[in-house]
């Protein structure tokens, strides 16, 4: 059996595979491979938009999310559910969560609404208002009216997250008219990962560095919503990694009044 | 023993359990007994000579685990770690030969994918179709053209059309 080397110079037709296997091979690549080689012939298409291709870029518990869904979730296809989870997150779980796709990975993403947070005074109506923002996700917005002690903390079981992914959390937010002592001094934000912690930093969420700000600090930057978020911490989510992702944003070194901040949220994505 | 023919009439004999390796040989065989010829109508000598390669070392490599768990069993050698670290290492052997057996041309990769789903060897299906995956990953739609020769049969505001479907694609 020493026939494997051929002497063949001419490179054959590809297209001379049934579909199934090239919709096989392009399932193993990435969406971003298969909306390139969508692009590539008729064949290539049809191969790249059958259902089995989009449905191994689907994370495999993904229907356990649908069924939790606020709103029941309607698509003809694979493909248009895929891209439906990517632009538009779905509300799950009461709607005190949001579960989507990162679009070029498939890696799951999640926001924890502040009604799933736990804010310290966020039950005390002198110190944290509940309120409704026409652009948030989210039924209900977490307002400061005023605090000494701002603490906020979010955990997602690492287990529902895409495996082997760099993720990085972040607090969603809007700065509210009125808003002070959020520049000085600055938040503390730590992760942990089944108890260990994995992250640790410095962060403003007022957009401004001032004069005592090192460089490593980091600030918030504006999303696509209309919202800003700044960036609590890395992690990479492993593979069987039982236990909880930690995730807090504090400042609680001294006390001064702290104002006008609006919380929608933690989002959990990939970093990239 | 059993006899496969190839489509252009060359005969391979083979021991039973390396046939069945291809699920539609193990159907074959378990509906009728007695089968001893296979004629492979889809498949010519030179791939099947390729695949019957493929089957025989896997079907070696699982009865070479058996019998090294057997000989464990029998005479109760060692600590129970052995065998897993002899399945590992093995299993890094068959990987590794598999990466060396896959670095075909591409001709010959079509033509392994095609005999690969006809006769449904899943194993050969996966690898075969991996490293057409492999070949895939990180190309520009040009790249993929050219690298399998295809020909490009959209009309240029087609090919726009798909392109503006997904512009963080092609960036």
């Amino acid at each position: 059996m020493e026939m494997k080397n051929t002497d063949a110079t001419i490179v054959g037709d590809i297209n001379q595979l049934p579909e199934e296997c090239i919709s096989h091979a392009i399932s193993l690549t990435t969406p971003r491979d298969a909306c390139a080689s969508s692009a590539v012939s008729s064949a290539f298409r049809s191969a790249v938009d059958s259902d089995s291709t989009w449905q191994s870029f689907l994370p495999s518990d993904y229907a356990s999310f649908l069924s939790q869904a606020v709103d029941p979730v309607e698509y003809d296809s694979k493909k248009e559910l895929y891209f439906r989870l990517c632009d538009h997150p779905i509300l799950i779980y009461g709607g005190l969560m949001s579960f989507g796709l990162e679009k070029s990975s498939g890696a799951k993403c999640f926001m924890i609404s502040a009604r799933a947070l736990s804010i310290a005074w966020g039950d005390d109506l002198r110190y944290w208002r509940w309120i409704a923002i026409a652009d948030s996700r989210f039924s209900e917005c977490a307002r400061l009216n005023w605090v000494c002690w701002l603490d906020i903390n979010g955990k997602i079981d690492n287990r529902i997250l895409t495996p082997n992914t760099e993720y990085a959390a972040y607090l969603v937010f809007k700065l509210a008219d009125g808003m002070r002592g959020v520049s000085c001094p600055l938040q503390t934000t730590i992760i942990t990962l089944a108890g260990d912690i994995v992250s640790e930093h410095s962060v403003s969420i007022w957009d401004r560095p001032t004069e005592e700000m090192t460089d490593d600090v980091r600030l918030p930057r504006e999303r696509l919503d209309g919202w800003s978020e700044v960036k609590l911490g890395e992690f990479d989510s492993g593979v069987g990694i039982y236990g909880e992702v930690g995730m807090s944003f504090m400042e609680t070194n001294n006390y001064y009044s702290k104002r006008g901040l609006i919380v929608q949220g933690i989002e959990v994505r990939p970093k990239h | 023993m059993i006899t496969l023919t190839s489509s252009d009439g060359v005969q391979f004999d083979v021991r039973e359990a390396v046939a069945k390796e291809s699920q539609i040989i193990r159907d074959m065989i378990q509906d009728d007994c007695v089968i001893t010829n296979i004629p492979l109508a889809n498949v010519n000598h030179k791939i099947l000579s390729i695949v019957l390669e493929y089957c025989q070392m896997h079907v070696d490599k699982t009865e070479m685990e058996v019998n090294a768990s057997k000989h464990q069993t029998t005479t109760g050698e060692g600590s129970s770690s052995v065998p897993v670290a002899l399945k590992v290492s093995s299993n890094k052997n068959l990987n590794d030969w598999d990466k060396e057996f896959i670095n075909v041309d591409l001709d010959t990769l079509y033509d392994l994918i095609l005999a690969a789903n006809y006769l449904n060897i899943s194993g050969l299906l996966n690898l075969t179709t991996q490293a057409a995956a492999d070949i895939i990953k990180g190309k520009t739609t040009e790249e993929i053209r050219a690298t399998f020769n295809i020909k490009n049969d959209f009309t240029p505001e087609e090919e726009a059309a798909i392109r503006k479907e997904n512009p963080w694609a092609f960036e």
